[in-house]
């Protein structure tokens, strides 16, 4: 791009004025308020336009129009014509004041081409650079202070270039910006550490809490809703519980209502009944009622007379005593004493008959042929032919035996025993000695029979002693006293004939004296009965006269069932007063009953009184069935005894009401103080909505910051050596040759040079003020190559460049603008007599030109 | 079967049975989806209470146009209040509000919101005699009078709650063939899905065809918040609004039911809260003070709550944040702002051919793959930092 005019229609100073450039280097000169610096600013404006938009406008541009804004008048209208690569001739009106009539119009074509280059609201010729209004004078517009900067500050020259290679040298250089952005989220994103009090911390605690507010809200509201429930079931149980118990006392009180009535009903029949007062007490008879009962009472008991015939007691006993006495001693003999003269007898008898020995011999030889067959027997017990012996031998020996036996009983009988016996031995004897030859064994039986016979003897004469003994005390108890037992006996014998005698005579007596003794006691207790019977009738009489009953007859007499007749009215007029007395008794407890009954129904009130009570009782009882369910009622009616039931509903009740309360209680203190849940909610969703923006912010910043530093990197990387061959083309020139070489850290862009004298590399900032302005400039012009876009070379323009420097540092700096003129068009705005001499020898014509600035009017 | 006009004397003539009847049309008053206690995440504390007075104030206003109406009941559709954030004092609300009713009757379908268990107020109020709940899960009727039967249903849990339609035989009514039969309940028409809320579940979903084929003259449901009629059934919507963007026309449907089981609706706007949702583009605005005369502007007149969504291209040199804008709302009962629309007038792919660290920096992040909304973000606060701007968190 070339700029061949640019024309001041109307800015600041300037009016219709008009400069125009060569392609090559462009030395504006003119003295101190000719308008130089007016004429930097509408190149700038004239080219790049301002920036237009609604409202009001940023504080730069608002600075750049108070210094350039025409003081009178209301435009503000300044005009280039340049020149572009692709050889087209665009004519830029800037409408500075109104924005409206700002256009780009090909001269050639007469077409507006402002699209081309519109940039916030107007057109900007710098766009056909790649570039726009504010790098366009970051880059191509090299002011006196830039260069100041440089001797001032050395590091200026490093920032520079990395404030270019970030932004053209429009805004921050990116580690400014890297700068910039960590330190925005150090402040607003923070650590996430436990003591960090930044954002992102800030955000999560909030969060936490309120994640746990509300877990606690929804605990507390689910634990209300809960304990609701249950207070709900314990009232509604109270409820039932108070509904029964109503039905209850509503059946009670109507009950109690029924007996009220019913006793002020029988308060007042009782009442009606003895008007006068109280009943009178009973009448004082209860002993006379005694006597008449026991008088009625003995008269039905009353005994039988007793009838007494025949002889008297008196005449029995006379015919008594007329009777002999009754002997003593046995009237009959005595058994005992016969038994023991009968045994004495026997025993005699056997003493005498042991004592034979004509019987002892017989009774040798039964036992000699008893032994003897029984041998026989015994020995032939297999020749049965043997056997009549034994047969024999065996009957003599039992009847002997039984002889024997015999003998001390009866004597005679022991001897008729004996006397077969013998013989049966004597024939079994004769029977044996023909069968067998006889041996020992009948010698044996025989030795044997006559030692019994002896022991026998001796046996019953001992016994004979001992009955002889006997019979005599018996005797003597009797009286006899006589030695000879059977005269003793004999004359005991008549005894008891003579007694016998005696005692039939005297035998009437006991019959009489039973007799006697029988009459006597009928004698007595007839008399006993007829005093009694006298007794009743006197006591009958005497009551009949007390009572009012009429007597008996006078001559009437008690005297059996029979002679009863006379007292029977009497009787039944007694019975008559006892039963009427009976009843009046018993009407008189009646009414004390009564009377009572009345007192215990009235106690202390009066029957107004009660009947009152029966009232209230009565609408109180109403109104307690019209406080229940009418069902209720109905399934109440069947309680029998509400009475021990409404003491457990009480209990139940005041315990379930307790509990209700309780739970209405624990209800109403947590509702009081329950969190809402929905707050809650809204509390969390706002603590994760400044949790998800910190967090979104601190992924913007990471993600930014990574991304900047690795372009910045990159470009770095990539500018670095383009940069530092730029320099180094025009390194040697302008240094005159100290320096060789440059080269450009990738890095941080710092510039290093090589000596020529010992080849070492040096820091740029460390160089002297001149050699570094030169290097700026280079690196400017170096810069806009790099940042134009292709195709196109952006034009440089340069206001007092040579003001600050001695005379041999301008001329290297002229010349160096001359030598970049070669390649673009360079504008050198300048009141230094210096760059004007020097031009005046050095610009070449045709290609530089020299443009000599009349003064200006001073602002009014 | 319940009747509740036999528990409360109403003025209708006597019917063809001697029995209290209605004379036909019967004019009802239908809402849904109240959410009394509801969250409103987006606002702070001070205006999500007044959001949920405002609730309470649309009930009593539904209680007033009742009575303006002399509808014969009141039918909700469920989800009259959220269980899980119900306060204690919803309760007595609640029962004093429907109260005042009396002696129009009112029934009430538990939804899943306010499903009905134990703990639930519905259990647990004493409602006043002319407030009827349904209990059951399944379809239960109720005599609304000679005639006519309503059948309702309630969710006894939060969720998984079946069709209601399924298997629902209309003779099992005590009086089985009713001239006109009604349903009541809170449930998903599958063919409305697609037009309602995003997240919105199909509870008890079910089919619109299955209403006819259960014989239901009509139903009156709850759950879809954006309003809906169909043939045979009436979604109301939310009568007060519950978030920004509601469209269509919400609030209390006055039903007349006709002897035929016809259905004539008139919507009538209930809801206390003002909600406006308001879009400006500010393209071009060259500063602050600029985009603040517009907000500004845009405002004039507005009441409750507003969700303000600036969008366009303003000059990078704009420097403007939510706080700036802040005090122009400060006469309403809430806002939400939205600034992530402005875009910084950078060209950047004028920018992204420099041959500068900038250029590279965007050419880097278009072609990071970065999602578009963190790639917007990164791009203007890398611009914005590279511009020696502090104002590096872009809405």
């Amino acid at each position: 791009m070339r700029i061949e005019r640019v024309s001041a229609i109307a800015f600041g100073p300037l009016l219709d004025q008009t400069l125009e450039f060569s392609d090559g280097l462009n030395v504006v000169f003119g003295p101190n308020e000719a308008g130089k610096s007016t004429w930097h600013a509408a190149l700038y404006a004239g080219l790049c336009g301002v920036r237009r938009s609604r409202g009001q406008p940023i504080a730069e541009d608002r600075a750049f129009r108070d210094l350039h804004m025409p003081w009178d008048g209301e435009r503000w209208d300044v005009e280039v014509l340049v020149r572009l690569e692709d050889g087209r001739r665009i004519d830029i009106r800037q409408d500075l004041a109104g924005k409206v009539d700002c256009r780009a119009t090909d001269v050639s074509l007469g077409t507006d081409v402002s699209n081309e280059i519109m940039f916030e609201g107007s057109p900007d010729g710098s766009r056909w650079l790649g570039l726009d209004r504010r790098a366009f004078r970051a880059t191509a517009c090299i002011g006196q202070a830039q260069l100041l900067g440089i001797a001032d500050d050395p590091d200026l020259l490093q920032e520079h270039m990395q404030r270019a290679a970030a932004t053209r040298g429009s805004d921050a250089t990116a580690a400014q910006a890297i700068d910039g952005l960590e330190a925005f989220r150090r402040a607003q994103v923070g650590e996430d550490r436990a003591n960090s009090t930044r954002p992102l911390r800030r955000a999560k605690v909030g969060r936490d809490e309120a994640e746990a507010e509300l877990a606690e809200a929804t605990r507390q509201h689910a634990t209300f809703l809960l304990l609701g429930e249950a207070a709900d079931g314990a009232a509604r149980r109270a409820g039932e519980t108070a509904a029964e118990l109503g039905s209850l006392q509503a059946l009670a009180a109507r009950r109690a209502s029924d007996e009220a009535r019913r006793r002020a009903s029988r308060a007042t029949e009782i009442a009606g009944r003895y008007p006068d007062g109280p009943p009178l007490g009973p009448i004082a008879d209860e002993d006379l009622a005694s006597r008449v009962a026991s008088a009625v009472d003995a008269w039905e008991r009353r005994p039988e007379p007793i009838l007494l015939d025949g002889p008297t007691s008196h005449e029995l006993s006379l015919s008594l005593d007329q009777l002999p006495p009754v002997p003593a001693g046995d009237l009959a003999p005595a058994a005992e004493v016969v038994g023991a003269k009968a045994a004495f007898d026997r025993e005699r008898e056997a003493v005498r008959l042991l004592s034979d020995p004509t019987l002892e011999r017989g009774a040798s030889g039964i036992a000699i042929g008893a032994a003897g067959a029984v041998a026989t027997a015994a020995g032939a017990g297999s020749r049965a032919p043997g056997q009549r012996p034994v047969i024999l031998a065996g009957g003599a020996l039992a009847l002997a035996f039984a002889g024997l036996v015999a003998v001390p009983v009866s004597v005679a009988l022991g001897v008729a025993l004996l006397v077969p016996a013998v013989v049966l031995a004597l024939w079994a004897a004769i029977e044996h000695r023909r069968a067998l030859s006889v041996g020992q064994p009948v010698g044996r039986a025989s030795d044997g029979m006559a030692d019994g016979w002896a022991a026998r003897r001796a046996e019953r004469t001992a016994a004979l002693r001992l009955s002889e003994s006997r019979l005599a005390g018996l005797l003597e108890s009797r009286g006899i006293t006589i030695a000879d037992l059977d005269e003793g006996y004999e004359r005991y014998l008549a005894d008891c004939q003579r007694r016998a005698g005696q005692a039939r005579t005297a035998a009437p007596a006991d019959d009489l004296r039973a007799r006697v003794e029988a009459k006597r006691d009928l004698e007595q207790r007839a008399a006993q009965t007829a005093d009694l019977v006298a007794r009743i009738e006197a006591e009958l009489r005497q009551v009949a006269a007390q009572v009012g009953v009429g007597e008996p007859e006078r001559g009437a007499r008690l005297e059996g069932r029979e002679g009863g007749r006379g007292f029977e009215d009497t009787v039944a007029g007694l019975r008559a007063w006892q039963a009427d007395r009976t009843r009046n008794l018993e009407a008189q407890e009646t009414a004390r009953h009564e009377w009572q009954e009345l007192e215990m129904l009235l106690r202390a009130d009066s029957l107004v009184d009660l009947r009152g009570e029966a009232e209230r009782l009565a609408a109180r009882a109403e109104e307690l069935r019209r406080g229940i369910a009418p069902g209720a009622a109905a399934s109440i009616d069947a309680a029998a005894n509400p009475d021990h039931r409404i003491a457990e509903l009480q209990a139940e009740l005041a315990t379930r009401r307790s509990e209700a309360d309780r739970l209405a209680g624990q209800l109403a203190q947590m509702a009081g103080s329950l969190p809402s849940v929905a707050e809650a909610e809204e509390r969390l969703a706002a603590a994760d909505a400044q949790l998800a923006r910190v967090a979104q912010l601190e992924r913007v910043l990471i993600t930014t910051i990574e991304l900047l530093r690795q372009a910045e990197q990159q470009v770095h990387r990539d500018l670095a050596p383009v940069l530092g061959s730029a320099i180094a083309r025009s390194l040697p020139r302008i240094s005159g040759g100290r320096y060789v070489d440059a080269a450009v850290n990738p890095a941080d862009l710092a510039v290093k040079v090589k000596s020529s004298g010992d080849g070492h590399w040096r820091d740029a900032r460390l160089l002297s003020h001149g050699t570094q302005e030169q290097i700026y400039l280079l690196l400017r012009i170096a810069m806009a190559d790099q940042l134009v876009a292709d195709g196109e070379i952006s034009p440089l323009i340069c206001d007092e460049v040579t003001v600050q420097s001695d005379e041999a540092r301008a001329l290297e700096l002229l010349r160096l603008l001359q030598e970049a003129s070669r390649e673009r068009q360079v504008i050198v705005l300048t009141h230094d007599e210096r760059a004007l001499a020097w031009a005046e020898a050095n610009l070449v014509d045709g290609r530089d030109r020299l443009i000599q600035l009349g003064p200006q009017l001073a602002r009014a | 079967m319940y009747r509740w006009d036999r528990c409360i004397p109403r003025r209708n003539e006597l019917g063809p049975d001697g029995e209290p009847g209605l004379r036909l049309p019967v004019k009802l008053l239908h809402f849904a989806d109240l959410h009394l206690d509801a969250h409103f995440a987006w606002a702070p504390t001070p205006v999500a209470r007044k959001r949920r007075e405002n609730l309470r104030a649309t009930l009593r206003r539904i209680v007033q146009l009742a009575h303006a109406e002399a509808v014969e009941a009141v039918l909700c559709g469920g989800d009259l209040y959220e269980h899980e954030r119900v306060t204690p004092d919803t309760t007595a609300f609640l029962r004093a509000t429907l109260a005042d009713l009396d002696p129009i009757p009112v029934f009430l379908a538990p939804g899943n919101h306010d499903w009905y268990g134990p703990a639930s107020l519905y259990a647990r109020v004493a409602w006043t005699r002319n407030v009827h709940v349904f209990t059951e899960d399944r379809l239960r009727p109720v005599e609304l009078a000679s005639g006519i039967t309503l059948w309702g249903g309630a969710h006894r849990a939060p969720a998984n709650t079946d069709d209601f339609l399924s298997g629902f035989n209309l003779d099992e009514g005590p009086n089985a063939r009713s001239m006109v039969n009604l349903g009541l309940f809170h449930a998903a028409e599958r063919g409305g899905l697609a037009f309602q809320e995003e997240g919105k579940a199909p509870h008890a979903a079910f089919d619109a065809g299955e209403i006819e084929r259960s014989e239901l003259d009509h139903v009156f449901l709850g759950h879809f918040h954006a309003p809906k009629d169909g043939s045979r059934l009436t979604y109301p919507g939310n009568p007060d609004p519950l978030t920004f963007g509601e469209v269509g026309e919400r609030g209390a449907v006055i039903a007349s039911i006709g002897a035929d089981g016809s259905v004539e609706r008139r919507r009538v706007r209930v809801a206390t809260s003002e909600v406006h949702d308001i879009a400006i583009d500010v393209n071009n605005a060259g500063s602050r003070q600029e985009i603040y005369e517009i907000v500004a502007r845009a405002l004039v007149g507005r009441e409750g709550s507003v969700r303000l969504t600036l969008s366009g291209e303003i000059s990078k040199a704009v420097e403007i944040s939510s706080a700036d804008l802040e005090p122009l709302f400060a006469g309403l009962d809430g806002h939400v702002l939205r600034i992530d629309g402005l875009r910084p007038a950078y060209d950047v792919a004028a920018l992204a051919e420099e041959a500068t660290v900038r250029g590279r920096f965007i050419r880097d992040v278009l072609g990071q793959g970065l999602d578009p909304e963190l790639r917007r973000r990164v791009l203007t606060t890398g611009l914005r930092a590279l511009d020696g701007r502090t104002d590096l968190e872009v809405a």
